[in-house]
């Protein structure tokens, strides 16, 4: 759809909303501006003899003296040698603040790239600065595939799986879980090649260390042989949605939902082994979908009661996508619309009662748009990782990146708590080195054992040093 | 989200338009056969095409995330018209869209990005 059109439409239909309903309402609505106080697109200016960096939605920015990019592991060590202080960064599709420093940034993305592969084993060894669609596509021609996606595929896999990045699937664990090693560059320079086998402590802190523990160069992972998958997207009420997730999550190998704010109705989309003949995937158009629920909001979001008449009115009902491809091309695409976010797993068996929470939280302000989403994601045993004690429903809020997203912290993680969440390591969440302490039994022994490899905390910036209570010496 | 907000996001348009017919006006897009070929488009530089497949390939390789893609020289050449060479070089360096700043290749010299550019703007030839 073209912005004219759009253009045109609203305007023609703001017209006949404010010719015929009440129309202070109306008016007082359409003066709203939605952009948060702050916000700016643009790069911080950097001093001479710095640079500037950014995350992907801005919100984290620093100017550190350089951004290295090495292409070898010595000349890795040698600037991390030369450094007081490092962070690594991989895409920068982490909200929190691991990344910022004003000293250097390390960016591995030159250590990328299928290594080794063997279809026999499933054992592949890939760079750890290699983009998630990359590597995906590169084990492909191998006859392989990763055992499950994120949604998003231009992360790194150091940056994916060092935040516990996940997929959706309740039998599938999150991504770092088929690690079977890593090489990781320390804060001395030395060279260590980790396994369950070699280093039973520092694997088990590795896989998810928020690169808190050095920089990691390549991983081996455990694949399966590459499938197809059978893409089923369709829309239903969320009443109906919320009462067959757990029968859904259990008889498909992939299930997530969407729920679209002040409608009532949710998207499903379940991916499940296919074996014959693929369609090929359908094109995303997510980008002007998002700017038309978003003017929907901008012209209706007055009348709640109205925005979702006319949703439950128009929305199609049933199945409305079905499609089938490579297993790698229907998980996962990058994103074209910027967006902050806060996600936290939920114990399973509170998963739908916060839900139902954040819906009723996010529906009591008028003024958000964004689809929330829903996903499930088995145990494993990584020390950091928020599903190492049991099955957990994740559950994403996102604000458009240029509105205001306090709402997070005020409003939805107070009910994230109440539910035993525990925070996604990359979207925004609240807690300190006291709060995770009592949330991961392992937390502590994670921090003493950063404190033995890192006692100099060449690794830490002020973020991390408050995750980890530790005092940050800059 | 993906195809279904494209449906959902029509259909609540329709919905506000008090004149419901609206002729939907096909939106200018790459055609199949340049979908297909920007799937398997490397440089036959080699150093260029490592770049491009560790920074560029995930978004420009790939149709509806608003990124052109590359050999689809029809979606590069108004944006050439309208920002010249040295006006794509700043998206770059800036970000523009969901490209963040250095388009995911912070050591890659404006040598490079020029080839990349040039790369990706060149009619694909199956």
């Amino acid at each position: 759809m073209s912005a004219t059109r759009r253009t045109l439409l609203l305007g023609a239909a703001a017209v006949g909303v404010a010719a015929a309903v009440p129309g202070v309402q109306y008016a007082a609505w359409s003066m709203k501006d939605f952009t948060r106080d702050g916000y700016s697109p643009d790069l911080p200016p950097a001093p001479d003899g710095e640079v500037a960096w950014s995350n992907w939605s801005g919100i984290q920015q620093a100017t550190p003296t350089d951004i290295a990019v090495p292409a070898t592991e010595d000349e890795l060590a040698a600037a991390i040698t030369g450094a007081r202080h490092v962070r690594p960064v991989g895409s920068g599709h982490s909200f929190t603040g691991l990344v910022p420093s004003e000293h250097l940034i390390l960016d591995a993305s030159r250590f990328s790239g299928l290594v080794t592969a063997d279809a026999a084993t499933g054992l592949a060894t890939v760079g750890a600065g290699t983009r998630i669609r990359q590597a995906a596509r590169e084990l492909d021609t191998a006859g392989l595939a990763l055992q499950n996606l994120p949604d998003i595929d231009v992360q790194t896999l150091a940056g994916s799986f060092s935040t516990s990045t996940h997929g959706t699937g309740r039998t599938l664990q999150p991504l770092h879980a088929h690690v079977e090693g890593f090489r990781l560059v320390t804060a001395s320079g030395e060279v260590r090649d980790v396994t369950s086998a070699s280093d039973p402590e520092l694997f088990a802190a590795g896989r998810v260390s928020l690169g808190a523990l050095g920089v990691i160069t390549q991983y081996t992972l455990k694949c399966v042989p590459s499938y197809n998958l059978l893409r089923r997207v369709w829309v239903d009420t969320i009443g109906n949605m919320i009462d067959q997730a757990m029968d859904l999550s259990q008889t498909h190998r992939n299930f997530e939902f969407y729920y679209f704010p002040f409608t009532g109705y949710a998207a499903g989309i379940t991916h499940d082994i296919f074996e014959g003949e693929v369609s090929g995937r359908i094109p995303d158009e997510d980008e002007g979908t998002l700017a038309d629920l978003r003017d929907l909001r901008d012209v209706f979001g007055w009348s709640p009661w109205l925005r979702r008449r006319i949703a439950a009115g128009n929305l199609p009902k049933g199945l409305i996508e079905e499609s089938s491809d490579a297993s790698w091309k229907l998980l996962s695409t990058a994103r074209p619309t910027k967006f902050n976010e806060m996600e936290y797993h939920i114990p399973l068996e509170n998963g739908l009662d916060c839900l139902r929470a954040v819906i009723r939280a996010i529906e009591s302000r008028k003024d958000l748009f964004f689809p929330m989403e829903v996903r499930i994601t088995a145990p494993d045993d990584a020390w950091l990782s928020p599903f190492n004690d049991g099955p957990r429903m994740s559950i994403a809020t996102h604000a458009a990146v240029n509105e205001d997203y306090d709402y997070f912290f005020s409003l939805i993680e107070p009910i994230h708590r109440a539910h035993g969440g525990r925070p996604h390591w990359g979207k925004l969440h609240s807690l300190k080195h006291d709060e995770l302490v009592s949330l991961y039994p392992d937390f502590q022994r994670f921090c003493d054992l950063r404190k033995d490899i890192d006692p100099g905390g060449k690794f830490l910036n002020p973020y991390l040093a408050g995750l980890f209570g530790e005092d940050f010496n800059a | 989200m993906k195809k279904v907000l494209i449906a959902v996001g029509t259909v609540l348009l329709a919905a506000c338009s008090p004149k419901a017919v609206v002729s939907p006006v096909a939106a200018a897009g790459p055609d199949a056969a340049h979908v297909a070929l920007a799937e398997t488009l490397v440089p036959a530089d080699e150093t260029l095409a490592a770049i491009y497949d560790r920074s560029c390939r995930a978004c420009h390789a790939l149709e509806g995330l608003g990124a052109p893609l590359a050999g689809d020289s029809a979606a590069w050449s108004p944006r050439i018209a309208e920002r010249g060479m040295d006006g794509l070089l700043a998206s770059v360096h800036s970000g523009r869209g969901s490209m963040p700043a250095m388009g995911y290749c912070a050591d890659c010299s404006d040598e490079d990005f020029r080839a990349l550019i040039g790369f990706m703007s060149t009619e694909g030839l199956p």
